[in-house]
């Protein structure tokens, strides 16, 4: 047997880490001290600059059309202050936090049947491509008709509004399950259910959860459409009550508040990418709207 | 000697559905038999079918006539006690070499104290038994083939079919890797067929070469190699009777006469 080994590509396992520790002593040396700064303080001053730039347009324009940040920022408080922003905040993350969940969900699961079945795959095919080029906005009214006005109508909205995304995205993932890892388990003789578990989905990860941030964004779309047209509850609600009465600052607060609750969703997403799939690299280039 | 691997009049033939071309065919009336611990090579230049019998002989693909008989089971479908090795490693990257181990065992209703120890086994046979927990894409080219080795050894197969497993790496690993698989193959003493297009791997790991040539795909001759195994490159190199068989296999190969 040769002596000397074949020459190692690293000094530690890649892998799930098992300990904080661990993947610090993986990261390679930080950079110096001073660009860490830099990069920050140009990020801290362009958005200094914007902020300035805004203030010093909405000073110059009629209000109603521009409300600048320091009226913004007065609104926001009022609007903690008189109990209208928390509960509108969390409401939100509420239905999206529940619709995204069962988006995901049932996505997977359809997208992980037809990725695997051609049987599957030509059956629901021209449905999901039907509803994939669907404004689905326009089932709002439909909806309404079905489950009423609510949480669970707009619930549905939400889910209707991503699912597609996923079951797509999660099916390109499956389907793209390279060949020879296919043989490899055909020739070790693993069961079409260990197939799925360990070969085809943890594959196809990068693709879903391509699928699942765009998915989080359409459904975003649908919890506050929902609130504006249906229920008038929740940030929607105080969205389109604001637009009503002309009233821009509290308007762009909420604006602001719904854009902050996408992205916690997408801060969320990709701290369970990273625990999930940390060998996976994600790329845009998987992403299929 | 036993007779292991009966590859008895096959032949592949694709159709083409729908198209006026005919049917294409990789292989036409190919029969070989394999003796137990015997190691063959299938050479030949791209299109020869060597592969494609090897997959045949795998049961990973249909003959469209004939029949493979392994220790006297038809074969149909993927035979039990079958290791592969592909030419990519096609080993997954989400699981350690451990794992990508025990993958093979799961369906072998053995204890895990049996599972570990027969990963231990082979990697140690392997050289890998420092990179048990380590994950595909920290280990070399020449590691990831040794981890699929290892995995294709590790359920004891009866036969071991490689397809090219070499030919992605450099020159020097894939001689220094030559040097372990024949000691390897020389202790377990597994039947194995090998597909390669490298004469002189041929020459270093075969009791006998099969030379196969295309349009369509068959045998064209089996060169015997007399040597000792399992070899060195020390004793391949300078040695005349070794040179002249690969000249030999090499004439046919590139159809010099």
């Amino acid at each position: 047997m040769a002596a000397n080994i074949d020459h190692v590509v690293s000094s530690e396992p890649v892998g799930p880490p098992a300990s904080g520790g661990e993947r610090a002593r993986r990261r390679e040396a930080a950079p110096p001290a001073r660009k860490i700064f830099d990069q920050a303080a140009l990020q801290v001053l362009s958005v200094v600059v914007f902020l300035g730039i805004w203030q010093i347009a909405g000073a110059h324009v009629n209000p109603i059309l521009l409300a600048t940040p320091t009226r913004v920022w007065s609104a926001f408080i009022n609007l903690i202050q008189d109990g209208t922003l928390g509960p509108a905040f969390l409401r939100a993350m509420e239905v999206l936090g529940v619709g995204f969940a069962i988006a995901a969900v049932v996505g997977i699961a359809v997208g992980i049947l037809m990725g695997r079945s051609s049987v599957v795959r030509r059956i629901l095919n021209p449905y999901v491509s039907f509803f994939q080029a669907t404004p689905l906005i326009a089932l709002t009214p439909l909806v309404v008709i079905w489950t009423g006005i609510g949480f669970n109508s707009e619930v549905l909205i939400t889910v209707l509004l991503g699912v597609w995304s996923v079951i797509i995205n999660t099916e390109e993932g499956v389907r793209n399950t390279p060949r020879t890892l296919l043989d490899m388990a055909r020739v070790y003789h693993a069961g079409e259910l260990s197939v799925v578990r360990n070969v085809a989905v943890p594959n196809a990860v990068p693709y879903i959860f391509a699928g699942l941030r765009i998915a989080l964004a359409k459904s975003l779309i649908g919890v506050i459409i929902a609130e504006m047209d249906v229920s008038l509850k929740g940030l929607g609600g105080l969205i389109q009550n604001s637009g009503d009465a002309f009233q821009t600052a509290p308007l762009l607060a909420a604006i602001i508040c719904s854009s902050v609750v996408g992205v916690i969703g997408t801060i969320i997403l990709e701290v369970l990418r990273r625990r999930i799939a940390p060998w996976a690299v994600t790329s845009d280039a998987h992403t299929k709207v | 000697m036993t007779t292991c691997i009966a590859v008895r009049d096959v032949s592949k033939t694709y159709e083409r559905p729908g198209r006026r071309a005919e049917a294409f065919t990789a292989l036409a009336n190919v029969s070989l038999d394999i003796a137990e611990g015997e190691f063959i090579s299938l050479i030949g230049a791209s299109g020869c079918g060597k592969t494609t019998l090897l997959r045949m002989i795998s049961g990973l693909i249909p003959a469209s006539t004939g029949e493979v008989v392994i220790n006297g089971q038809r074969v149909d479908g993927v035979p039990d006690r079958i290791g592969f090795v592909f030419q990519e490693p096609a080993l997954l990257p989400w699981r350690s070499v451990r794992d990508n181990l025990a993958f093979v065992l799961k369906r072998k209703g053995m204890s895990a104290e049996q599972v570990q120890a027969a990963i231990d086994d082979k990697l140690r046979l392997t050289n890998l038994q420092d990179f048990v927990g380590y994950y595909p894409q920290a280990l070399s080219g020449g590691m990831q083939q040794r981890a699929g080795l290892a995995r294709a050894l590790v359920g004891d197969p009866d036969v071991l079919l490689m397809d090219e497993p070499l030919s992605a790496l450099d020159a020097f690993t894939r001689r220094r890797l030559q040097e372990d698989i024949a000691g390897i193959l020389g202790t377990l003493g597994t039947t194995t067929i090998l597909v390669t297009h490298d004469v002189d791997e041929a020459v270093f790991f075969s009791d006998r070469i099969v030379v196969m040539g295309a349009s369509p795909g068959s045998v064209r001759e089996i060169v015997n190699v007399p040597l000792g195994r399992p070899r060195q490159h020390a004793e391949i190199i300078g040695n005349p009777e070794a040179a002249k068989i690969r000249d030999h296999v090499l004439s046919l190969v590139l159809d010099i006469h």
